[in-house]
């Protein structure tokens, strides 16, 4: 389980998160927010990629701190994929998969195994000595996917995964993540109410840096005299107007 | 563990980039001055330093670049994301440029031993010397990693790789206004020449300490290792401290100043400092004064410099009162060198024989014996083939002027042109005293 409590953010002056708790269990959690609502900030301290201003998270009980041994060990356990990633120039896909994994720590006897099982997971065997420059962006989110999954994480956190792609990238896309949710936590951030049909157990709304709303998609959909797509989207719509009443 | 064929390649490139780069910069900056320390262990171990000016700057901006690399390239997010702490990460990419640095350096004492220990006659490489030199690695390196995960990472490179440039001009500058206190003591690197000095061992030590431990400190403020950072900066403190005790001070070395003379004639001596060059010494002068063979040389001693022109000077194989006539040995803007430049020596051994002289006495601008000096001057520099507009060596007067201004003296050369080589011969085994002091009469 993991567990975010009072984290808080600011970007100079101005803050980006305030306070925000909230906990994640197995399965998949949509942060479902609009741009700039603050998704995105705290996937990246949920990654460890930065340091919050204030509060804590914590895995399982043991807490992040700052570059300390304690923070390693837990991010060791969690996988990313940022919403848009570069990587080391013409590194074949299967070489960047094993340097994420080397990155998190995974025994050398294991790699090898850990980066066919990635790339198996995510359809990237037939493409593992091609160079990653040469992906097409579908390919190369399931790429990110499989240098996340490398690790075998007991947290997996997305940050707008679809985001870019067409379609049928998408719907590929969500039957993967379907598949490797129900053994972990996973996060994802995304503001595509489709994202959050396809693959939310349970909704966090986050607007303006705060937790507005937390519930099952089902309570979202409640919220609405709508079936499908149109009661998720009033659902939000008027969580959001209850925040600026 | 290799994880990527391709950054493994990218890493052998990277160490045969640094060390290439450092070895052709470094050999240039050496050879450029060979005059300074060939053949001289001493001065051969400390030019080695000199490689370490712009071979800091090579290594500060290669670390940069790597360090840099994943903000320019986008995947910064993804390291920093890792469970490896950020100087585990790096490691690798460090140790390659340190090793591409210090492999460079390695060749460039090769060369500088190499082309020493050819004609040295005494001492070996001082491995002191060499230390602050090696210290200047992790110093460029720790300069290097603050620019590459700070500054803006398309600038970092060349941010970097002029720091450590700055550093050392920052120090040049300081000792210049300060006019006291020899800064440049401080440096990774000096200019004093270890000819007749040394420096002490305590300064050499704890500049070394000093550099080594600030670099250490900036690596650990750069990779978050705040505690190795802090200890280093504190142990980089303490060595500066103690290598300001000692700036400035210089040991002599009274060996140095010892003549070394040849057994063959004319004579010549040199200090033993410069006895590598002592047997071409012999040869260039035998050589250079063929044209003046009626000249009586059996009774002059050829010195290189004042010291052992001295009355006391002991030379042995020569009674006090052998006539001492100096030539100096330089070349470029060296003096005394380390290595003999053919032309401007002979031009010296002209000065020497015919216009220093006059130079031992007042003279009036219509003296006899000066015009002569000056004529006979001429007559030598241009039968070398040598250059008469004071080009030869720094404060070599223009013989082109003195002959506009002094049209006797232009016509004594003239006439002194047009002897023919047995009549020369005889004039100057008749003038051999009045030669040498500055009172010869022309030539008819």
């Amino acid at each position: 389980m993991l567990e975010v409590d009072q984290i808080g953010f600011r970007y100079g002056s101005k803050p980006v998160l305030r306070g925000v708790s909230a906990t994640f269990e197995p399965g998949a959690t949509v942060l479902l927010g609009r741009n700039g609502a603050g998704k995105t900030t705290l996937i990246r301290i949920l990654a460890g990629a930065a340091a919050p201003s204030g509060g804590q998270v914590r895995l399982n009980g043991s807490a992040q701190g700052s570059h300390s041994r304690a923070t390693r060990a837990v991010l060791r356990r969690i996988g990313w994929l940022p919403q848009t990633f570069g990587f080391p120039p013409r590194m074949a896909t299967a070489e960047f998969v094993a340097y994420a994994a080397w990155l998190k720590e995974v025994p050398g006897r294991q790699l090898t195994r850990q980066v066919a099982d990635a790339l198996a997971t995510t359809g990237l065997s037939d493409q593992a000595r091609n160079p990653l420059q040469t992906l097409s962006g579908g390919q190369l989110r399931r790429a990110g996917l499989a240098a996340a999954l490398v690790a075998e994480p007991e947290v997996l956190v997305l940050d707008e995964p679809t985001a870019g792609l067409d379609p049928e990238q998408r719907d590929a896309f969500h039957g993967l993540v379907r598949r490797i949710r129900s053994e972990r936590v996973v996060v994802i951030a995304t503001h595509l109410l489709e994202d959050v049909e396809a693959l939310a157990d349970r909704v966090v709304v986050i607007d303006r840096g705060s937790v507005q709303w937390t519930g099952t998609i089902d309570d979202l959909a409640g919220l609405s005299q709508q079936q499908g797509l149109s009661a998720l989207r009033e659902g939000f719509q008027i969580i959001l107007d209850r925040t600026v009443s | 563990m290799i994880v990527s064929r391709r950054l493994a390649a990218g890493r052998i490139a990277l160490f045969l980039g640094v060390a290439g780069i450092t070895i052709i910069q470094g050999i240039a900056s050496v050879a450029s001055k060979s005059q300074r320390w060939s053949g001289h262990w001493a001065n051969s171990s400390v030019v080695i330093g000199w490689a370490g000016v712009w071979g800091a700057c090579i290594a500060a901006g290669a670390t940069a670049l790597i360090l840099a690399a994943p903000r320019s390239r986008g995947y910064d997010d993804l390291l920093r994301a890792s469970s490896r702490s950020q100087a585990r990460i790096h490691l690798a990419g460090l140790v390659t440029v340190a090793a591409g640095s210090l492999a460079g350096y390695t060749v460039v004492t090769g060369y500088v031993a190499a082309a020493t220990a050819t004609s040295a006659t005494h001492g070996g490489l001082d491995i002191i010397e060499l230390l602050p030199t090696a210290a200047s690695v992790p110093l460029a390196v720790g300069i290097g990693a603050l620019f590459g995960r700070l500054a803006p990472p398309r600038i970092a490179p060349v941010a970097a790789a002029v720091a450590p440039y700055l550093i050392y001009m920052a120090v040049v500058y300081a000792e210049a206004y300060s006019g006291q206190i020899a800064y440049m003591d401080l440096l990774w690197t000096d200019q004093v020449d270890r000819t007749y000095l040394r420096l002490p061992a305590e300064l050499l030590v704890s500049r070394a300490v000093l550099w080594m431990m600030l670099g250490v400190a900036l690596l650990g403020l750069s990779l978050h290792a705040s505690r190795l950072a802090y200890a280093s900066a504190v142990v980089a403190s303490l060595s500066a401290a103690v290598a300001l005790l000692s700036v400035g001070t210089r040991i002599e070395v009274p060996a140095a100043y010892a003549a070394a003379c040849s057994g063959e004639q004319p004579r010549v001596c040199v200090d033993r400092a410069h006895d590598h060059i002592l047997p071409e010494y012999q040869r260039e002068i035998v050589t250079s004064v063929q044209p003046v063979q009626g000249l009586e040389l059996s009774t002059m001693v050829v010195v290189m410099d004042e010291h052992l022109a001295a009355p006391g000077a002991d030379l042995p194989g020569s009674g006090p009162d052998a006539r001492r006539v100096i030539v100096p040995i330089v070349k470029r803007n060296t003096s005394p060198a380390h290595e003999i430049d053919s032309a401007t020596l002979t031009a010296n051994v002209g000065f020497a024989l015919f216009l220093a002289p006059c130079m031992a006495r007042p003279t009036a601008a219509d003296d006899v014996g000066l015009t002569t000096a000056a004529a006979l001057y001429h007559w030598w520099l241009t039968s070398h083939g040598l250059p008469t507009d004071g080009t030869n060596f720094p404060g070599e007067p223009s013989l082109d002027s003195i002959l506009i201004e002094n049209e006797e003296a232009a016509r004594t050369a003239g006439s002194f042109v047009r002897l023919v080589e047995e009549e020369r011969q005889e004039w100057f085994s008749e003038s051999t005293e009045s030669v040498l002091t500055c009172t010869a009469v022309p030539a008819r």
